[in-house]
């Protein structure tokens, strides 16, 4: 058990508590060592493959981020941000149902102060319902341990083929963080709302520790084919009409969470594999394009695509970072998303499963549309009316590097796939630089191009909001919880008066009983026999006389029992 | 800068050349009609994208789309 404590993931939740209490020169010296040492512990752990290799990557993400937030003085910030990190890595590497679960949930609280550090009203709210759905997976995952206890497992092993109860509940538990729909709505919600560096911080960890625990609980359970499949697309779709930045990454976070579900449910070598190498690359693309974005909405004070444009030669840097990861994101040749993807799509094919090959090809064609072509347009290289008075001035050095690093990231790991590949739990031996590979995507992509180009005209996103499965606990759940609330009230009113009158009568009565003679006896109050000494205390020789008896009745009583 | 007609100048290109490309060298791993027959790919690509507009752009836009302060009060079930 106590293993579950003294590992990797602890170091950076030290670090964020030091960076609390530490003057302001160590706390840089801190936030980059930290990731550092968290890297060497999690190399030196002697951990499984797949635990090494998430644990890798998540601290390098640590260190990219934290780099990112080198120049950020909100301390608390950095502090709830360093103790996520830590919690996920640590959830990572706990061998135990109990220490899995302690640091599920000190991560679910850890997030939703990244939320709501930002410290607006919007953020606050997003937050809480953040925090609500969170407890919720908590609880079910807590549900679900408690059971899987009580059989006498207490270690955390594979769950894939069980139907029991306690294996719904952690799948369950665990899907809410894997952004499972229905139970996905939290993540467009909340991550737009963070700020620039908590964003980054939660589109790597969150949604991809439930994805490892995934494949680590449940790969082969062959149902989450669907979702994984239905994910890929919907989350494209969502993001090619969605118009807030942040939130169109977040739809895309659920579209390639849609890849990995979909390989590690058909499971074996080469569907463990995919997932965890497609888990490994998208943290590094999806994390640059989250420090791009935040990056240009720090600058330009906007995060609607309609009110941005024209930035491309504004924000070099930027903009050609944002590009290399976008192209990543697609699946370009020589950019790491190609290689990951190219394992997804062969275990797919392989197992025969030819409509879930067309579909998440065609995830892939919405992917380039709606982050590739859209928002290099749009934001990026198009024309646009929007004149924004932006430059590269004010971005602070440490976050143009963590960018750069990010991308460079993707170069690297795109030209040599076998980085990533030597990593993964099988040391998969994908060849995806071969002819036919490299012309599908480029004659997929193409095509793409020439239908983006016919409806650019159309392609401009609306100044709208989109609803998704946030809309069922944001408008009818709160009316159902207003008309409830009305009800309890209207019945505490109510109940509450008629106690009160009930009280109020019977005190008359109990003060002076000749009310309650006149109302028997018909007496009406104008009669004379009011005045009549006799008749106003003839009741209260009644009441004695029925105490009495009364009380003789129970000392006959208690003797006879003696 | 681009026009649109370059564009396609361009991808035409692209796509010629990656066809010469498949069909002198490519050796399919997998056997369905979209892995064998040279250019499937342009035509899934192109087929693909018109789909995705037409269910997003069309489709969910209308279902789903609503004005900026829906959730805060605005005019609820204004589409």
């Amino acid at each position: 058990m106590m293993d579950n404590f003294l590992q990797p993931g602890l170091i950076m939740i030290i670090s964020g508590l030091l960076v609390i209490i530490v003057p302001e020169i160590l706390r840089k010296v801190v936030m980059i060592t930290a990731p550092l040492l968290t890297g060497y512990a999690v190399i030196t752990s002697g951990a499984d493959k797949l635990t090494l290799m998430v644990g890798i990557i998540f601290s390098i993400i640590a260190l990219i981020a934290g780099l990112y937030n080198l120049h950020v003085k909100d301390r608390v910030e950095l502090c709830v941000e360093a103790i996520y990190a830590g919690s996920s890595i640590s959830v990572v590497f706990a061998t135990h149902w109990i220490g899995m679960l302690i640091f599920w949930e000190l991560m679910a609280v850890a997030s939703w102060l990244i939320v709501v550090v930002s410290r607006t009203e919007r953020a606050t709210k997003a937050g809480f319902r953040y925090l609500l759905v969170h407890m919720l997976g908590g609880n079910l995952l807590l549900a679900g341990i408690v059971i899987k206890m009580a059989q006498g497992s207490t270690l955390i092993e594979c769950l894939t083929g069980q139907q029991d109860i306690a294996y719904w509940l952690i799948l369950a538990g665990v899907a809410v963080n894997a952004a499972i729909p229905p139970l996905n709505a939290w993540i467009a919600d909340a991550y737009p709302e963070s700020t620039m560096g908590g964003t980054v911080y939660m589109a790597s960890y969150t949604t991809k520790v439930g994805v490892f625990c995934l494949i680590k609980l449940f790969a082969g359970t062959e149902f989450l084919l669907y979702f994984g499949v239905f994910m890929a697309v919907w989350g494209a779709c969502m993001a090619l009409i969605e118009n807030d930045l942040r939130r169109l990454f977040s739809y895309h976070i659920i579209s390639q969470l849609g890849y990995m579900i979909a390989a590690l449910a058909i499971g074996g070598a080469s569907g463990i594999d995919g997932a965890s190498a497609h888990l490994f690359n998208n943290i590094l693309y999806k994390g640059t394009l989250f420090m791009c974005s935040g990056v240009v909405i720090a600058a330009t004070g906007k995060r609607k695509i309609s009110e941005l444009g024209g930035l491309g030669k504004k924000m070099p840097v930027t903009s050609t970072c944002f590009m290399i990861a976008s192209l990543a994101i697609a699946g370009f040749p020589l950019l790491n998303g190609f290689n990951s993807k190219s394992v997804v799509m062969n275990t797919v094919a392989e197992s025969g499963l030819h409509w879930a090959e067309l579909l998440l090809m065609l995830a892939s064609v919405g992917t380039l549309m709606s982050i590739t072509l859209k928002i290099n347009y749009f934001v990026f290289w198009g024309k646009s009316d929007n004149n924004l008075m932006a430059d590269e001035s004010s971005v602070p050095m440490n976050r143009k590097i963590a960018m750069i690093l990010g991308a460079a990231g993707c170069i690297i790991t795109g030209i040599f796939p076998n980085i990533v590949y030597g990593l993964t739990p099988f040391g998969t031996d994908g060849h995806p630089f071969t002819v036919d590979h490299i012309t599908q995507y480029i004659q997929l992509f193409a095509g793409a191009i020439i239908v983006f180009v016919m409806y650019i005209e159309h392609m401009m996103p609306k100044a709208k909001i989109t609803l998704d499965t946030d809309w069922f606990y944001r408008v009818p759940l709160k009316y159902a919880v207003a008309f409830l609330s009305q009800l309890t009230d209207n019945v505490r009113c109510k109940t509450g008066n008629s106690i009160a009158v009930l009280v109020e009568k019977t005190n008359e009565c109990v003060k002076n009983p000749s009310i309650l003679s006149k109302k028997i006896f018909g007496i009406k109050e104008d009669s004379e026999g009011l005045e009549d000494d006799d008749v106003l205390q003839a009741p209260i020789g009644i009441m004695l006389t029925v105490t009495a008896l009364f009380f003789v009745g129970i000392v006959v009583y208690v003797f006879l029992r003696i | 800068l681009l026009n649109k007609k370059k564009v396609y100048i361009i991808l035409g290109i692209i796509i010629v050349l990656s066809l010469i490309i498949e069909v002198l060298f490519a050796h399919p791993h997998h056997h369905m009609i979209w892995n064998t027959v040279p250019g499937a790919d342009v035509i899934m690509g192109f087929a693909g994208a018109w789909l995705l507009i037409l269910l997003a752009k069309k489709i969910m836009t209308s279902l789903f789309q609503r004005k900026e302060d829906y959730y805060e009060g605005g005019n609820r079930h204004d589409g």
